[in-house]
């Protein structure tokens, strides 16, 4: 017996474990009851079954099928497979009954960027651990200064991506919302917070770009800098959506110029 | 018919009314702005701004709400046109002819005549709801459990037969979604199902951030697979009015694209989608010198462009009418309703007339906004299309991390959703579609809960679904479907439709 089509047999066995899966935690945890009155376990059981028998169909399909694909059908890697669900085992352990605390938040995440570092490409690797990295530090950090690292980790991969344009890149971005917010705040007491969000705003948003493409090297904090003045002023101001803007130090400062929850 | 005229009088004085039409407005272009980025289709433009409208009115909400999906469908066929990447499958098609015309310098008649098509389309399908949304919700009001469950294995069916690739990975890919669809706490007895002791999962997998993974991020990470070679026709949009004599000959292939597409638009597990696939194939079939046809003929953008607003519109009806969504950007439009504290059915049209008529009048409002505003925005659009995609692919994953966290104000949805990508990614690598997974994930509770009440009416006997005589003959026509699936004839006609 030879594997003819790789994609089918990988494919056929997901649908078969999904299914095995969900039909024997339902049939072990929960009531089947009778076809009158259906238990919570009786649909899943079901569906289960069904969709394992369709996965054993791919999975036969596999060795008879007349088109060829590589069992490899994209780029795995054991190291960070095994190191994933071994910080995955640790999170567990440590968790205790109260939720996590602050390292388990850190272990689970070293454990996520891991797992998603077993599979795939480069840039899948590059791209959700930066939202991974987002996830945990949008509460702490607030909204700015996540953005500017969702920005630059994400960028991270592709030929022209230079390490040396990082620092300067952050150091712009910091800088385009010291002046927002300072420029906010003047604008504020004179004009009200409507019309001065909007005004400053825009005027950042327009400074940013315009100075981001002349300055060499800041490419990324332009963008970080337009992204993240633009989701403080849509997202925060104008729609009112519970984000924290700047991390619990400068929660101060924000809340003194009408900024942030 | 007067009953008819003061319904659509009602719903245009909704419509019309300063802070509806301002929504419309908005959701128009913001709907255009996030659809026209390339790889970006209206499911993860729907996703990303959904928590945009949390903070209006339900009426104000799902209007704008409808003017982003038509925003977004419009905007996508901009980028198929211009960039030959179309952002979901349903714009697939106008790439074929579409991106050879701008390729000969005639984008901006594609673009035109897109427009236009949609328009008459967008028009013509806002008159089929109004007439015959109302016959069929009082039809609804009749059905009971088992006509539900009946009408979703249909609709789960018809998603299938238009998936791509293999119908057995398709119809595996709907049951996975189904199971992954009933996570959750069980209503009958409320029992957390399947979490696994993960307290954020016993109100269910976040709808959103199955979406977005599948739909957004791993449609980002595949479109990174492939190296930047975009061709983008900037230089060559001018002349935005098609010429008469091309209105002349696309007026019969609008006319067969709307019909076509207002018609597969009803069935469940239609919509934009199936019809311009259709539409595209028959209109091949249709005109007298087909050999032009993939070279960048006019009449291979009207059809399919005037098929899928049509058919994206009158997806609206059973959405309105049943309440059950026949593709996933109904599925969100359902999310939203639910968010609103509608639920969605028949019962919306007689309880909150306002809402339903004015949502209709709204469609026809948008349509216009589409063509008034992209005949001088699209030099905007086609900027924003110059941008590469290495600087546009971090804002959109922005964008999309701040429209599932603030779904839940929880970091839960976003690892999620980076989960779904990469089970979604996988999925494309698997040649396994996303869209039945997700059409199965919205219809999984409701199916369980039709299932149920239907047998204990019928004392747990299956054969009720096949002697009530509207549920058999939706049976039957699900059975049809899936026999002419494997009649050998119709198998090579789908091969060939998709390969195109």
């Amino acid at each position: 017996m030879q594997i003819k089509n790789g994609k089918d047999f990988w494919a056929g066995l997901m649908f078969t474990v999904f299914g095995l899966g969900f039909m024997i935690v339902a049939i072990n945890n929960y009531n089947m009851g009778t076809a009158v009155r259906m238990g919570p376990a009786y649909f899943p059981t079901m569906l289960g079954g069904l969709c394992a028998l369709l996965g054993a169909f791919v999975l036969f399909r596999a060795f008879v099928s007349k088109f060829q694909a590589a069992i490899a059908f994209m780029p795995f890697r054991w190291l960070p497979f095994v190191v994933g669900i071994g910080l995955g085992l640790l999170a567990y352990a440590i968790k205790g009954p109260a939720g996590g605390g602050f390292w388990y938040q850190i272990v689970l995440a070293c454990c996520l960027i891991a797992l998603t570092g077993a599979f795939g490409p480069p840039h899948l690797y590059v791209i959700l651990s930066a939202v991974v990295v987002f996830a945990f530090v949008l509460k702490p950090l607030g909204l700015y200064l996540s953005t500017i690292i969702l920005i630059i980790i994400s960028r991270a991969q592709g030929e022209d991506f230079k390490w040396s344009d990082v620092p300067r890149s952050i150091v712009f971005a910091l800088v385009a919302l010291a002046i927002h917010l300072g420029v906010y705040k003047a604008l504020a007491a004179a004009i009200g917070l409507g019309w001065g969000m909007t005004i400053t705003t825009l005027a950042s948003l327009f400074a940013t770009i315009m100075i981001g493409k002349r300055m060499k090297g800041v490419e990324l904090g332009a963008l970080a800098a337009v992204l993240g003045i633009f989701a403080i002023s849509a997202f925060v101001f104008g729609l009112g959506l519970p984000f924290n803007v700047c991390p619990d130090v400068m929660d101060d400062v924000c809340r003194k110029i009408g900024l942030g929850k | 018919m007067e009953a008819l005229i003061a319904n659509l009088g009602l719903g245009f004085s909704v419509a019309l009314s300063p802070v509806n039409f301002l929504y419309c407005f908005m959701g128009v272009v913001l709907g255009t702005l996030i659809g026209v980025l390339p790889g970006i289709g209206p499911v993860a433009t729907i996703a990303m701004l959904l928590p945009v409208t949390f903070t209006l009115p339900p009426i104000s909400a799902l209007i704008m709400l409808a003017g982003i999906y038509y925003g977004a469908q419009y905007g996508g066929s901009t980028t198929a046109i211009l960039v030959n990447l179309p952002g979901e499958s349903a714009s697939a098609v106008t790439t074929i002819d579409g991106y050879q015309m701008a390729r000969q310098g005639r984008a901006g008649a594609a673009l035109g005549i897109a427009a236009i098509g949609s328009f008459f389309a967008g028009c013509v399908a806002t008159v089929i709801i109004a007439l015959f949304a109302p016959p069929l919700a009082e039809v609804a009001l009749k059905f009971g459990p088992a006509e539900y469950f009946s009408l979703m294995v249909l609709g789960l069916v018809a998603a299938t037969v238009l998936a791509h690739g293999s119908l057995i990975k398709a119809i595996a890919m709907t049951i996975l979604g189904l199971l992954m669809g009933i996570v959750g706490t069980d209503v009958n007895s409320g029992v957390a199902r399947f979490n696994f002791g993960v307290s954020e999962l016993s109100d269910g997998i976040g709808f959103v951030a199955v979406a977005m993974g599948m739909f957004g991020f791993a449609e980002i990470i595949a479109n990174l697979d492939q190296k930047e070679n975009r061709d983008v026709f900037v230089a060559k949009v001018t002349n935005l009015l098609p010429t008469l004599n091309d209105m002349k000959i696309c007026a019969p292939s609008i006319l067969r694209g709307t019909i076509l597409g207002s018609a597969l638009g009803i069935l469940p597990g239609g919509g934009a989608l199936l019809a311009a696939f259709a539409a595209y194939a028959l209109e091949k079939k249709c005109v007298k010198d087909s050999s032009q046809f993939g070279k960048g003929d006019i009449r291979g953008v009207a059809a399919p462009e005037s098929a899928n607003n049509a058919g994206a519109q009158t997806s609206f009806i059973p959405l309105l009418t049943l309440g059950i969504p026949s593709n996933p950007v109904m599925a969100l439009m359902i999310g939203a309703m639910m968010i609103q504290g509608i639920a969605p059915g028949p019962q919306v049209m007689t309880e909150r007339k306002e809402l339903f008529w004015g949502m209709i009048a709204s469609m026809w409002v948008g349509n216009l906004m589409l063509v008034v505003l992209n005949l001088p925005l699209i030099g905007m659009w086609v900027k924003l299309l110059s941008v590469q995609y290495r600087l546009l692919y971090p804002a959109i994953l922005l964008f999309c991390c701040i429209g599932v966290f603030s779904l839940n104000n929880s970091n839960f949805d976003i690892l999620l959703t980076v989960a779904y990508g990469v089970f979604g990614y996988i999925c494309v690598k698997l040649e396994c579609e996303p869209a039945p997974l997700i059409l199965g994930f919205i219809l999984g509770p409701m199916m369980e809960e039709n299932l149920r009440r239907a047998m204990l009416l019928s004392r747990g006997d299956p054969v009720v679904f096949f002697t009530r005589p509207i549920s058999a003959a939706l049976l039957v026509v699900a059975i049809i479907l899936l026999l002419m699936m494997l009649a050998p004839a119709f198998k090579k006609t789908r091969e060939e439709a998709f390969v195109e």
